[in-house]
């Protein structure tokens, strides 16, 4: 299974030119994710997930990306390692305003620890028609009346507000 | 009776004129330390024919139950008998028959009946003959839940243009008000007369997150569909009794105020709003003096 260092490690390889950068915030740091600065002056905010990445996860992400771009004040480039995403994850995340750059977690038969992760970097349509399908007992009791997965009857604006709507309403829970 | 849709309509209705919202005529909104503060009566009734359907867009399967909690509730506070109308697929020429899965006709309580009908009976109603409009006797207030499953209908069109308003009956979160939303936008497509009504069916953990999500949605709703919907609070789905009522047993937080008005019902009632009221008292009349 791979650890924080091995991903670490592999992003060093990825991203050659960024260095990596302590968090201003002890508050935001937690065990599962970094941050480096590119060569270009921005942030990049690596967060790692060893499981797959699901929808009740969004809002929590986009509110830490929000509590980052205060802290450095600068533009703040999202990472995201996953083992996987659930369906539509990613095209709800590539909507919001902080780019995010999507990689999954791919194990081989290396007994190398570092290159025994490898980490692809994937695009939604790539995540969808390779994700399994989600099949919980819940779902299939309780559905909503729309058709599953017809993001497309609303509008990307639609899209955002709603996801704002979800962001702000976590801050005010919070 | 004519009602006007301009200007000075929205602006009454809009986010800046929530506070009537909030100092409801609704039996008792306030209470101090130990008990009720007071009683108030209840809210008059304004409209003539109005048919109402509550959907629980984030949940298939609940609109009956929906459709009668809140049924249930308008009696319990009003003068009112209400009707509910079940329209279900697939209950047609069998159900005359013995093998009926349910009653076609049934008093759920003294004053809420219920019909039900299949969806080729309902396409009938509005191809009904010629219009006997009876004003002379004047007209007694007329409300019809009209349930039904969005997820049954190959098509929302036709029953979409027999809708006065609708209850948008949702959860306090971001998730449900999406779904709701995009109920909303599909039966916009079809009838953009339709009111909405915006009602929890939990509470959130205080009444200002309440109030933060319906301005949202109700900012989202008017920008993108030019629709000021109304909030009547929250109105709890189950364990009713979990929830402070007042001393008419009223559960609190919920204000049907906006249901009882005439405010933004279209008049003159459509040809198929006319036939299908029509249709429907006949077969209310009919069916009540049978089984009564």
């Amino acid at each position: 299974m791979a650890t924080l260092s091995d991903i670490q490690r592999a992003v060093s390889i990825l991203f050659p030119e960024a260095v990596p950068m302590e968090c201003p915030d002890p508050s935001l740091q937690n065990s599962h994710s970094f941050f480096l600065q590119d060569g270009g002056g921005g942030t990049l905010w690596v967060e790692v997930v060893l499981v797959t990445f699901s929808r009740e996860q969004i809002t929590d992400y986009l509110a830490q990306a929000k509590q980052i771009e205060i802290h450095y004040h600068c533009p703040v480039t999202g990472i995201l390692i996953s083992q996987d995403y659930e369906p539509g994850v990613c095209e709800l995340l590539s909507l919001v305003r902080i780019p995010i750059r999507f990689f999954r977690i791919q194990n081989s038969s290396s007994p190398s620890i570092v290159s025994s992760q490898e980490i692809l970097e994937v695009t939604p349509f790539q995540i969808n028609s390779s994700s399994k399908k989600l099949s919980s007992s819940k779902e299939t009791q309780i559905s909503p009346i729309s058709s599953r997965g017809v993001w497309n009857r609303l509008t990307r604006e639609e899209l955002r507000e709603f996801i704002q709507l979800e962001l702000d309403f976590a801050h005010k829970r919070a | 009776m004519e009602i006007s849709k301009g200007p000075e309509k929205k602006l009454k209705r809009g986010l800046q004129d929530i506070s009537p919202l909030f100092q409801s005529t609704a039996p008792v909104i306030t209470q101090n330390s130990q008990n009720i503060s007071h009683v108030i009566a209840s809210p008059p009734v304004l409209f003539d024919v109005q048919f109402v359907s509550v959907c629980v867009p984030d949940h298939a399967g609940d609109s009956f139950l929906a459709n009668a909690r809140l049924a249930s509730e308008i009696v319990r506070r009003t003068d009112l008998s209400t009707h509910l109308v079940s329209i279900v697929p697939g209950v047609n020429a069998l159900r005359v028959k013995s093998q009926a899965a349910f009653p076609a006709f049934e008093f759920l309580n003294p004053r809420i009946a219920r019909l039900t009908l299949s969806h080729q009976e309902l396409w009938s109603f509005s191809r009904e003959g010629p219009m006997r409009l009876d004003s002379k006797n004047g007209i007694q207030p007329f409300l019809a839940f009209l349930e039904f499953e969005p997820a049954q209908f190959r098509s929302l069109a036709r029953i979409a243009m027999l809708l006065d308003r609708v209850i948008l009956y949702v959860l306090p979160d971001p998730m449900s008000l999406r779904e709701a939303y995009r109920l909303v936008k599909n039966l916009w497509s079809y009838n953009p007369e339709i009111e909405y009504e915006l009602l929890f069916r939990t509470k959130a953990p205080t009444q200002k997150q309440e109030e933060f999500l319906f301005e949202r949605f109700s900012l989202i709703v008017s920008r993108f569909l030019g629709l000021c919907p109304d909030w009547l609070g929250d109105l709890p789905f189950q364990n009713k009794n979990d929830f402070p009522l007042d001393s008419s047993g009223n559960t609190m937080g919920f204000d049907p105020e906006p249901l009882l008005s005439a405010e933004g019902l279209q008049r003159p009632l459509s040809p198929e709003k006319s036939r299908f009221w029509l249709e429907l008292q006949n077969r209310f009349r009919k069916r009540s003096f049978h089984e009564r």
